[in-house]
């Protein structure tokens, strides 16, 4: 039994000696006091969430002068891929997610289950402009058939007979067609694929819309990939002779020439704001909020003057939220971005929504509500303490109105 | 006199040599000087007092990002630094045979685990459960310094003398206290040094906070709350299709690259001054 004492003198010489130590005492408040201002400084409601990269310089702005003006919410937002995105809104570690393609009627009924009804809320469209790089040649026509073909491998050569005859009296050299995609899964992969299955058939058949695709071995060394929109941007600017796609603004900061695509109505259109925004005026009529939208496409969509390669980029929002804080500060945040965000759109290169499909939006966010029924609640805090189910077992209440408006 | 075969091998080994050096340094030469030309143009007072602000005006700075990295670093070496100093402590002066040989592999092996499984690990421990947060990603980061931390400590005190061990021994003083007061006292400015030199390692981090901090524009007040940091916003602001962005990116990259140096020439100086090498 002398251990017990031989440890208690161990610990009061080390107290002592602590004690006495003034650099001790330095160290331990510099060490302290940061942290405990870290953990105990207030938070403001913060929503939080994440995805697509294509719309992350909008909603940075967005974030911006939300702030600005709603000064007691907080917005975060990251781009880690469309994918991504669609797995937070899965494991529920977001409040809000962005993708640039729908999610998958399988990925749509899990969260079904789970979570109750995913709202797909599009927030701005996005256009993918097919690129090219031939020294000679300053305006290129293309019809879809012919671009699947090139993409197929079918056509080899830029003065192919077929591109030829979409482009009469343009010069166009008998050089070989360098073939560029995106090495990483993309959504920009996703709309161009998904434009390339309307238009053909054997696309269709063969390779379908997908997030990424291997070159068919008709392409063989003509095919370059390139990491994220700016690795193709970059490619396509260094190989002569080659063809790619890009999100719209990386084709205008890049300085890169433009497809004039055929449209449904027989018109060759180049892509900018104003063809981009008409493809969702004459869009099929989209699904009820509370139903999948995994079948919504608007690439091909008819019009005169319609640009072909277009998507809407969506935010994913629960149906039922935990929080009526969380709730509220979603739906003015959403009701914002539909309307007075709207504003800031053209001038990153973004088109704004029409007035059509922003109703749409409105009437999806107006649905959000509150729900803290076991089914929804069962992966999220209700595991952790089980208390908060009993204590605050609110079934379907509608949130609050518009809360933290700085008057 | 004809030269020898014997000093034409020579010459041609030293011809190697300089070739293999200059084949190492043309590139860093390339990435630094291309850093140092294109960042110098952001590189203003704005970049480090201020928030993001519109793309339409001047893009604004990396204040949140600077906050960010430094709260991220300081848990990292809550954590690492107790944990890492104590495994070192044990290493060096406890630790004995096969199950101290043992211990050592084991942490060269978690040096060597490629930096995002340690975020993997933070995001099903942390973000899972209690979401994105600056907490999380001090976290992976302290696991990856947990080994440098270590084993810098514990070569520090394997250079203590044994004639100064010896010499407390044979004052009656008690293992523990020659450790702690002799060795530790002796090898501290080393041990600080291997501190720094992990914080240099860990700062430029970016895959394990990818998936952990998040991101966002806010200066991050709590560590509990997503926050980003400079790494991140490089890589965010490179891959995007405005200039504006790309000059902010540069100039970030620039002054990380600046903070780094400082911690490493700074380490230098330090352990010179305290005449150690």
């Amino acid at each position: 039994m002398f251990v017990v004492p031989m440890y208690g003198g161990t610990v009061i010489f080390m107290l002592r000696f602590m004690l006495k130590n003034r650099k001790f005492w330095l160290l331990l408040i510099l060490f302290t006091v940061p942290l405990i201002l870290m953990v105990s400084a207030p938070q403001a409601i913060t929503l939080v969430g994440q995805g697509a990269t294509f719309p992350e310089p909008l909603i940075m702005e967005w974030i911006i002068h939300f702030q600005e003006r709603y000064g007691n919410i907080t917005v975060i937002y990251k781009g880690t891929g469309s994918g991504a995105g669609v797995k937070a809104i899965l494991s529920r570690t977001v409040d809000f997610a962005g993708s640039d393609a729908p999610m998958k009627l399988s990925e749509w009924e899990e969260a079904n289950r789970k979570f109750g009804p995913i709202f797909h809320i599009p927030e701005t469209m996005g256009g993918v402009a097919v690129v090219f790089n031939i020294p000679e040649v300053e305006e290129l026509n293309l019809s879809g058939d012919v671009l699947a073909d090139i993409y197929l491998g079918r056509i080899e050569y830029w003065d192919d007979p077929r591109i030829v005859s979409l482009n009469p009296g343009v010069g166009l050299p008998h050089e070989r067609i360098y073939v560029v995609k995106r090495a990483d899964s993309s959504g920009t992969t996703y709309i161009f694929t998904d434009y390339l299955s309307h238009v053909s058939a054997e696309w269709a058949s063969t390779i379908g819309k997908t997030k990424t695709f291997s070159f068919p071995g008709a392409i063989r060394d003509r095919g370059l990939t390139g990491y994220g929109n700016a690795g193709v941007a970059q490619i396509i600017q260094q190989i002569p002779y080659s063809i790619g796609y890009v999100e719209f603004a990386y084709a205008v900061k890049g300085e890169l020439k433009t497809v004039a695509l055929r449209n449904k109505a027989g018109n060759f259109v180049k892509p900018s704001l104003e063809t981009i925004a008409e493809a969702a005026k004459y869009a099929s009529p989209l699904p009820d909020p509370e139903e999948s939208w995994h079948n919504v496409s608007i690439v091909n969509s008819p019009g005169e003057n319609t640009y072909p390669i277009v998507s809407f980029t969506y935010i994913l929002v629960y149906k039922y939220q935990d929080s009526p804080e969380i709730c509220a500060a979603l739906k003015t945040w959403l009701r914002w971005i539909l309307t007075e965000g709207q504003q800031y759109s053209e001038r990153l290169l973004y088109p704004s929504l029409p007035q059509n499909i922003v109703e749409i939006g409105l009437s999806a966010v107006e649905r959000l509500q509150t729900n803290i029924s076991s089914e929804g609640c069962k992966f999220q805090l209700c595991l952790i303490f089980p208390l908060f189910l009993v204590s605050t077992g609110i079934e379907n209440s509608s949130c609050g109105e518009r809360i933290g408006e700085d008057n | 006199m004809r030269p020898s075969l014997r000093s034409l091998t020579d010459k041609f080994y030293t011809a190697f040599a300089i070739f293999a050096f200059l084949i190492l340094i043309i590139p860093l030469l390339h990435i630094i000087l291309s850093i140092i030309i294109n960042g110098i143009k952001r590189l203003d007072l704005e970049l480090i007092t201020s928030p993001p602000k519109s793309l339409l005006g001047s893009g604004g700075g990396i204040l949140h990002a600077i906050v960010g990295t430094a709260m991220v670093v300081f848990i990292a070496m809550l954590i690492s630094l107790p944990l890492g100093f104590f495994v070192g402590l044990y290493l060096a002066e406890f630790a004995k045979g096969k199950f101290a040989h043992f211990l050592r592999t084991l942490i060269s092996v978690l040096a060597g685990i490629p930096s995002i499984i340690a975020g993997v690990f933070a995001y099903t421990v942390i973000v899972v459960v209690y979401g994105f947060s600056a907490l999380a990603g001090g976290f992976a980061l302290g696991i990856i310094a947990i080994p440098y931390v270590a084993r810098s400590t514990e070569e520090a005190l394997g250079s203590v003398p044994m004639e100064i061990k010896e010499a407390g021994f044979s004052l009656g003083i008690e293992r523990w206290k020659v450790v702690l007061f002799i060795d530790v006292g002796y090898a501290k400015s080393r041990i600080i040094a291997g501190f720094l030199l992990a914080l240099a390692r860990v700062i430029g981090e970016t895959a394990p906070l990818l998936i952990t901090i998040l991101g966002g524009i806010n200066i991050p007040s709590n560590i509990f709350s997503p926050a980003n940091a400079i790494p991140l916003v490089i890589y965010q602001y490179a891959l995007s299709p405005f200039r504006i962005w790309h000059n902010i990116a540069w100039s970030a990259a620039l002054l990380l690259m600046i903070i780094v140096l400082v911690i490493n020439l700074g380490v230098r100086y330090y352990l010179k001054i305290k005449a150690i090498y």
